[in-house]
């Protein structure tokens, strides 16, 4: 039935459509584009929906999204970067300012080739586990294991990442991506 | 870097990700109606074969109707060009939210590559980018049963941009078109085509004439000059048959205050139209307009 198919859909969208939108803008760097690219997975993801939905499916739209932006690489042969100079440091939390930590991330994501920026993308800031970033891109698990720990290396030097300390509250509750993966798997 | 120090600053990276992430939106609504416009064409892709008589004429038979013309390279037509090259030089996408006006037919490439073309008379062309990374052009049409019809050719942009694209839409029962994607430098179509909209031309129909000189068959030129006298209809009983273009056109108002004047007191509400066979005279019923 077209309605339960569709009603169904329409519970996962509104569950998994944010962190989607999320990866993607990590991904690509551009608000738009990840909207754009969250909608082809979607689209994608409705029609092989009655596969989808029998193992993973944000697992799937997940997968589909990083092709998409494969295929859009390819396609598309001028990217706007954002001018480094232009970027104050970070500071005081103010909109500016927040503009700024915006770009540096993205700047620095964008530092790492395509494959590693897929793999560091999936691994820290989606949290996925090493295997299943393997399993998703299609790559060896040392592959994942190495290429991710090289890339959150890099990261950390050009963000200049503090870390908190062990026991600290900072991080006591998990944000929010991470708390999507929770709720999924308690389901 | 250990595993605990790794997690620390995953964490650190993710928290700060989420801080200082972009308000980021998504439209249920338009993803399930794309999604479902893509179901429905996969599902008619094999009917739609059937019920139309289709076709592809492609680069070939465009070829011999049309005398070759220098191509100029133009905003790098030429020498492999990207798709987004050709698109570009063929107009300006939809404009969102609205992209594509009809819920039941599905383009067969993404949206976002679309641009509508024209009409043609008897259908409505539109242009596009596949998966592939070919130009598509892409006709459709409404057969006598109401029901959309529908071709496509692609071809690489390279070919697409020194030869232009070109396919016939041919509708069982109800005429067609043949249609042509073209480039800027073709200039001015040959004898035999009209240019219905910029870089698209399509093959002035050739009617049948009855005993009388009279030309007969359906509307598929835009132009009022590329019309037969008699022109195809549907009947209010369902017959098909003629109805002269000077009947179905109806007196013309002479100014803008007549039109406004004729339009107060109802004359254009409805008109009843005789309806022949193709012998322009023998009488088979009635066409009502604006019914």
């Amino acid at each position: 039935m077209r309605t339960d198919r569709d009603a169904e859909f329409a519970a996962f969208m509104a569950a998994d459509a944010g962190a989607l939108l999320h990866t993607a803008w990590l991904l690509c760097g551009d608000a738009h584009r990840a909207e754009e690219l969250t909608q082809q997975a979607l689209v994608s993801t409705y029609l092989a929906w009655p596969r989808a939905r029998e193992t993973d499916p944000l697992a799937y739209a997940r997968r589909t999204l990083a092709n998409a932006r494969i295929d859009a690489w390819r396609r598309r042969r001028r990217e706007v970067l954002t001018d480094p100079r232009t970027a104050p440091d970070a500071g005081s939390p103010s909109h500016e300012d927040r503009l700024a930590d915006r770009d540096r991330l993205i700047r620095a994501l964008r530092l790492l080739p395509a494959r590693q920026r897929r793999i560091v993308v999936l691994r820290y800031f989606v949290g996925l586990a090493e295997a299943e970033v393997a399993q998703e891109l299609d790559v060896s698990l040392g592959t994942v294991k190495s290429t991710a720990s090289r890339g959150l290396a890099r990261l950390r030097v050009e963000l200049g990442v503090r870390v908190p300390a062990a026991g600290s509250t900072g991080d006591a509750s998990p944000p929010a991506a991470l708390r999507v993966r929770l709720e999924r798997g308690n389901r | 870097m250990t595993d605990l120090l790794e997690d620390r600053v995953a964490g650190a990276l993710r928290a700060h990700a989420l801080d200082v992430a972009p308000p980021l939106a998504h439209d249920p609504q338009r993803v399930l109606r794309i999604g479902r416009r893509r179901r429905t064409v996969r599902a008619i892709g094999g009917a739609a074969a059937v019920v139309v008589g289709l076709a592809v004429a492609g680069v070939g038979i465009a070829e011999l109707a049309t005398p070759r013309t220098q191509v100029v390279d133009l905003a790098g037509w030429f020498a492999e060009p990207a798709p987004e090259d050709v698109i570009e030089v063929l107009g300006e996408a939809f404009a969102n939210p609205d992209p594509f006006p009809y819920d039941d037919v599905d383009l067969p490439f993404d949206e976002s590559t679309a641009r509508f073309l024209g009409n043609t008379g008897k259908a409505q062309a539109y242009v596009g980018i596949n998966a592939a990374g070919e130009i598509c052009l892409f006709v459709m049409a409404i057969d006598p049963e109401g029901e959309w019809v529908t071709a496509l050719s692609c071809r690489a942009p390279s070919q697409v941009a020194e030869r232009g694209l070109g396919l016939s839409l041919i509708v069982v029962g109800g005429g067609g078109d043949e249609v042509r994607l073209v480039p800027d430098s073709f200039g001015a179509p040959p004898d035999g085509w009209l240019e219905q909209g910029k870089n698209l031309w399509s093959r002035t129909p050739t009617y049948e004439v009855n005993a009388d000189g009279q030309a007969y068959g359906p509307m598929l030129g835009n132009s009022p000059e590329t019309q037969p006298d008699l022109i195809l209809v549907e009947a209010d009983d369902g017959q098909e048959g003629y109805a002269y273009a000077a009947d179905l056109e109806g007196p013309m108002p002479s100014s803008p205050e007549e039109a406004l004047r004729w339009q107060e007191e109802g004359r254009y509400a409805q008109r009843s139209i005789p309806v022949y066979l193709s012998d322009g005279t023998t009488r088979i019923g009635t066409f009502t307009q604006g019914r």
